[in-house]
């Protein structure tokens, strides 16, 4: 059973670390820890190059993978993920509206604040547009939120395409730069408002885990047992798209990260939600940690953009899932 | 056996509905401890009337008193099978059974009880439909056990659809044992050659209206039987039980 799978936890709280010391260590320039010492040059790279970066990949692939595991769970569909619900094309609708009114390079300073607020607002809209459009009735129709999600990502992206023909030159980089999202530009002010929002979502959502597996029953089940079902999915979609346009707000549009992780989860332990979140969070980190480690070697001194590099993994992922999903469905029916 | 004051209340329960009502000035006083069957033909309003007594629907008018000392809250009132499930969420099937609040041994015990404890690991959604419904009945049982037995009532739609006998009487051992113990106890079914021999009460609805309320033999009357489920047959009452005895249908063979 699940349970004697244990939480998983530590295992991933251990590739985590992994992870994150091997982004600090690799690069164009490799650095050994026992060098740091005597090298000058090591610690610019270190403290203003690489700490900031591993750091934003941690918050950013925790949240996105975080917000993944919610809305799989609360849409009961595990091919749900925050970029196919409007979130992600809404966040970047938001950003880029600030951006083209001349907030300038992504990069400087506190322009990170205004920017991440309008992603936000952007993402809520999107949202509230796409839950109210896949409404039958009171309920949530399942199918319904995903094509409505298609549609409104769809009209958020051609809003971002006007904006950019509008925008200046400098606008018009920090507009494409969201488009593939990216690491490149984290500073140490980017992780800010994830730092302060993931700890607490994670504390707040910490016993969610069997309200998360009862809602499986579906809402009237639920009920019956007793869980305030309006309450939750209400929290938790907010949660889901608070992580999401912040990530989008400081990386740009990261794709699928937010699909494969928590379907990774789910066959190495389990069904359960029990753990779930913290795992996901976990394994969010690692996975964009070494996604951007990636996107920094391969072609380097040059470095691809990692949006690019997880839709090139997750797109494919996606199709598979796809196929399975529906081949199984037929053997149900037979 | 029949716990004083503690008896569920109808009272002039209507529910709009279209074309029709579903539900239309039905008074019952339902006794708690004894084996009640909900029995009528299709569309006479059983579930309407489950879903009113669990909750999950608002009537139009009427009210529901609880007796004494009930809980405020419906999860502690009742455990409720409906007649459909949702779930697609791939848990084992001992997994969906711990989502009434047990732990995994004795969610383990309901499923034994339903006979169903070889399943236990397989996953849900792989499972035959009467296999699936048997573990959301071992799920609703366990989440009845939880009640406290002069507060809950457990109300059942249509569990032994789908089910073999051997399965059948599995279901009907189980809710018989919890109203013994004192539970209230009322389950909609279609299988009345199986239902009413185990019933000590019938509830008899048409088109949402209360049409009778008593013991098998009183109920379901050959007139009835023949009006509303176009057969002829009896009910044979006996010591410990009873059987239906049918001949075959109205105006046919």
């Amino acid at each position: 059973m699940a349970q004697a799978r244990g939480s998983g936890l530590r295992a991933l709280g251990l590739a985590f670390l992994l992870a994150f010391g091997a982004a600090l260590l690799l690069g164009p320039v490799p650095l050994r820890p026992w060098a740091l010492a005597e090298d000058p040059a090591a610690w610019p790279i270190l403290w203003e190059l690489r700490l900031p970066r591993a750091l934003l990949a941690t918050l950013v692939g925790a949240a996105l993978a975080l917000a993944g595991a919610l809305l799989q769970a609360l849409l009961r569909n595990p091919l749900a993920d925050p970029a196919l619900l409007g979130v992600s094309g809404g966040a970047a609708l938001g950003a880029a509206a600030v951006l083209s009114l001349g907030a300038g390079a992504l990069a400087s300073g506190f322009a990170v604040l205004p920017v991440a607020g309008a992603a936000f607002l952007g993402a809520l809209l999107a949202v509230a547009l796409v839950l109210y459009l896949g409404r039958r009735g009171a309920q949530l129709d399942l199918s319904g939120v995903l094509l409505a999600g298609v549609a409104i990502n769809t009209l958020c992206g051609a809003g971002v395409g006007l904006l950019m023909m509008l925008a200046g030159d400098g606008g018009l980089r920090s507009i494409t730069f969201w488009l593939f999202g990216s690491l490149a530009n984290a500073h140490w002010l980017s992780p800010l408002p994830l730092l302060i929002t993931l700890p607490l979502v994670l504390l707040l959502t910490r016993s969610w885990g069997q309200a998360l597996d009862q809602y499986q029953l579906g809402d009237r089940e639920a009920g019956h047992h007793g869980l305030a079902v309006g309450r939750l999915q209400r929290y938790g979609l907010l949660i889901a798209t608070l992580l999401t346009a912040l990530a989008v707000a400081v990386a740009g549009i990261i794709g699928f990260l937010g699909l494969m992780v928590p379907q990774g989860l789910v066959r190495a332990f389990g069904p359960s939600h029990r753990h779930r979140l913290p795992q996901a969070a976990l394994a969010g980190a690692t996975l964009l940690l070494l996604a951007d480690l990636l996107a920094r070697l391969l072609l380097a001194p040059a470095e691809l953009p990692v949006g690019m590099l997880t839709a090139l993994l997750g797109g494919p992922f996606f199709l598979w899932l796809l196929r399975r999903q529906l081949s199984r469905g037929l053997g149900d029916g037979a | 056996m029949t716990i004083e004051g503690a008896a569920l209340t109808v009272q002039g329960l209507s529910l709009s509905g279209l074309p029709q009502p579903r539900l239309r000035d039905l008074s019952v006083t339902l006794p708690r401890g004894q084996r009640l069957l909900l029995a009528g033909p299709n569309g006479a309003g059983k579930s309407s009337l489950l879903d009113v007594l669990s909750g999950d629907v608002t009537p139009s008018a009427g009210t529901l008193h609880w007796g004494a000392g009930a809980r405020e809250r419906w999860a502690d009132r009742r455990a409720y099978l409906p007649q459909r499930n949702a779930l697609a969420h791939p848990f084992s099937a001992a997994q969906v059974v711990a989502l009434a609040g047990v732990g995994a041994s004795e969610a383990l015990d309901h499923l034994e009880e339903l006979g169903i404890k070889d399943w236990a690991e397989h996953p849900y959604p792989t499972l035959s439909g009467g296999l699936r419904r048997l573990v959301h009945c071992a799920r609703v049982l366990a989440q009845l056990d939880r009640l406290a037995p002069e507060h809950g009532w457990g109300f059942f739609d249509e569990p032994l659809a789908n089910l073999d006998w051997r399965f059948a009487g599995r279901v009907l051992t189980a809710l018989g044992r919890r109203a013994e113990a004192g539970y209230g106890m009322l389950l909609a079914a279609h299988e009345l050659n199986l239902a009413l021999p185990w019933a000590e009460q019938v509830l008899l609805l048409k088109a949402g209206q209360g049409e009778a309320f008593g013991t098998p033999e009183t109920v379901l009357t050959p007139e009835r039987l023949a009006t509303h489920w176009g057969v002829r047959g009896r009910f044979e009452a006996e010591p410990g039980g009873g059987r239906l005895v049918l001949d075959g249908f109205v105006g046919g063979p």
